[in-house]
């Protein structure tokens, strides 16, 4: 009973605002290129699934590149700042202050430094630096959270700092490090469609630029159909990383 | 060493777990998971070598948690209120199996403890502690045989040493 309510409710709010909307659209004689009626939407999205598919697939698997991309080097070097804590100190602000400046700020010199005619490098560059801090904040504050007496246990047993390193504190860790890769695969989404939106060329047709295709020919319709699918996609991979997180504390934990 | 809490890596089987000291010895493997089977063995966990902590109960982890303690053969032991989570018939049955381990080997035990009956009942020797700062206030013997024999709690000599420390703490709580 409360399942099926938790599922109607949500539905019949959508149905009856797309009514209504359809409805605004028709009695008012809204111009479709203001605001397209629901049924325009639908038919754009019918009509352009398999290349917006296409395109969402493009940045996707951007995004998914640079996840990997920012996923080894900053957990790398998160190893490296716990071992050391002079190059901890020294990384800290750096990447404090990278995370911290605004990214559309940044993405027309990584357009600049990647050449006009590769565009997609510097999509897959701005991604990868927006998914760094998430992952490598994780590690380093995974790496940390170690069990005080499971360390005072390494400890009497003579521990060296690398099997410390590697038996008790990587292994802690694991679990802000998930964390830090189910956050940072969304931003890499963020950073991929920013980069787009900044090169703005069709050298990279991914689905941030057909929303802005679309938008510069006054196809709102198309533009909303685009803008549905990259929700669609982002929501989708955001769900795909909670089971990942969920299986791998399951593994983790042994339960 | 062995804590309050079972202190064990989540991450670990309980075999793994025993196995740590030994690794970080540079023991061989095969030679690893022998002897740190054998110590789950001796503590009960036999079948359950491959189980996580989060499967184990209370009780069990503290069994894994003395059987990584126990695995290096060692000649002194610290066990900090090792059953102070634990419930009474838990805590009971883990006493005399730790007395029956103790046998074997005859380490030294030094065993922390607020409960005064645990004491007497684990102990050939109490020694009452002061609060801040921990000085000794009095050295008990428990004249009777480890392991004890059974019903040992409602022996004379079981209660009157347990008086006898009890009157102790109560001495050595007092302000001077």
């Amino acid at each position: 009973m409360n399942r099926l309510v938790s599922v109607l409710a949500p539905a019949t709010l959508i149905a009856f605002l797309l009514a209504a909307w359809e409805a605004a659209c028709r009695l008012g004689h809204v111009p479709s290129y203001f605001l397209p009626p629901p049924s325009a939407v639908a038919e754009a999205l019918y009509r352009g699934a398999p290349s917006l598919a296409l395109a969402a697939w493009r940045t996707l698997s951007v995004a998914l590149l640079a996840l990997a991309l920012a996923s080894v080097s900053a957990v790398s070097i998160g190893l490296c700042a716990a071992l050391s804590r002079t190059l901890q100190s020294a990384v800290h602000p750096l990447a404090v202050g990278l995370q911290a400046t605004p990214l559309v700020a940044i993405a027309p010199l990584f357009v600049i430094w990647a050449g006009i005619d590769h565009p997609g490098r510097a999509i897959v560059a701005l991604a990868a630096v927006v998914a760094f801090f998430p992952i490598y904040s994780g590690t380093v504050s995974g790496l940390k959270s170690v069990d005080p007496d499971l360390e005072s246990l390494f400890d009497l047993f003579g521990a060296s700092a690398m099997q410390r390193l590697l038996r008790l504190r990587l292994p802690s860790a694991v679990p802000a490090i998930v964390e830090g890769h189910k956050v940072a695969a969304g931003l890499a989404v963020v950073g991929a469609v920013v980069a787009e939106f900044v090169a703005g060329s069709g050298g990279a047709q991914g689905i941030a630029w057909r929303i802005l295709e679309a938008g510069n020919r006054l196809e709102t319709a198309r533009m909303f159909a685009a803008i549905i699918v990259l929700a669609l996609m982002a929501v989708l991979l955001q769900l795909a990383f909670q089971v990942l997180e969920r299986r791998a504390l399951a593994w983790w934990r042994g339960r | 060493m062995v804590f309050q809490s079972p202190t064990l890596a989540p991450w670990l089987s309980a075999l793994g777990n025993a196995s740590v000291p030994l690794e970080l010895d540079g023991v061989p493997r095969a030679a690893v998971r022998q002897r740190a089977a054998a110590a789950l063995q001796l503590v009960g966990l036999g079948d359950w070598l491959a189980a996580r902590p989060a499967q184990l109960s209370g009780g069990m982890g503290m069994r894994a948690s003395l059987a990584r303690a126990l695995v290096t053969n060692p000649r002194v032991l610290l066990l900090d209120e090792p059953f102070s989570a634990l419930d009474e018939i838990t805590r009971r049955a883990l006493a005399d199996d730790l007395l029956r381990l103790w046998s074997v080997g005859r380490p030294a035990i030094v065993f922390v403890t607020h409960n005064v009956e645990e004491a007497v009942y684990m102990a050939g020797r109490v020694v009452v502690m002061t609060p801040r700062p921990g000085r000794v206030a009095a050295e008990i013997a428990v004249e009777a045989s480890l392991p004890r024999v059974e019903g040992f709690r409602t022996t004379r000599v079981f209660r009157e040493t347990a008086e006898a420390v009890s009157a102790e703490l109560a001495a050595a709580m007092e302000p001077h």
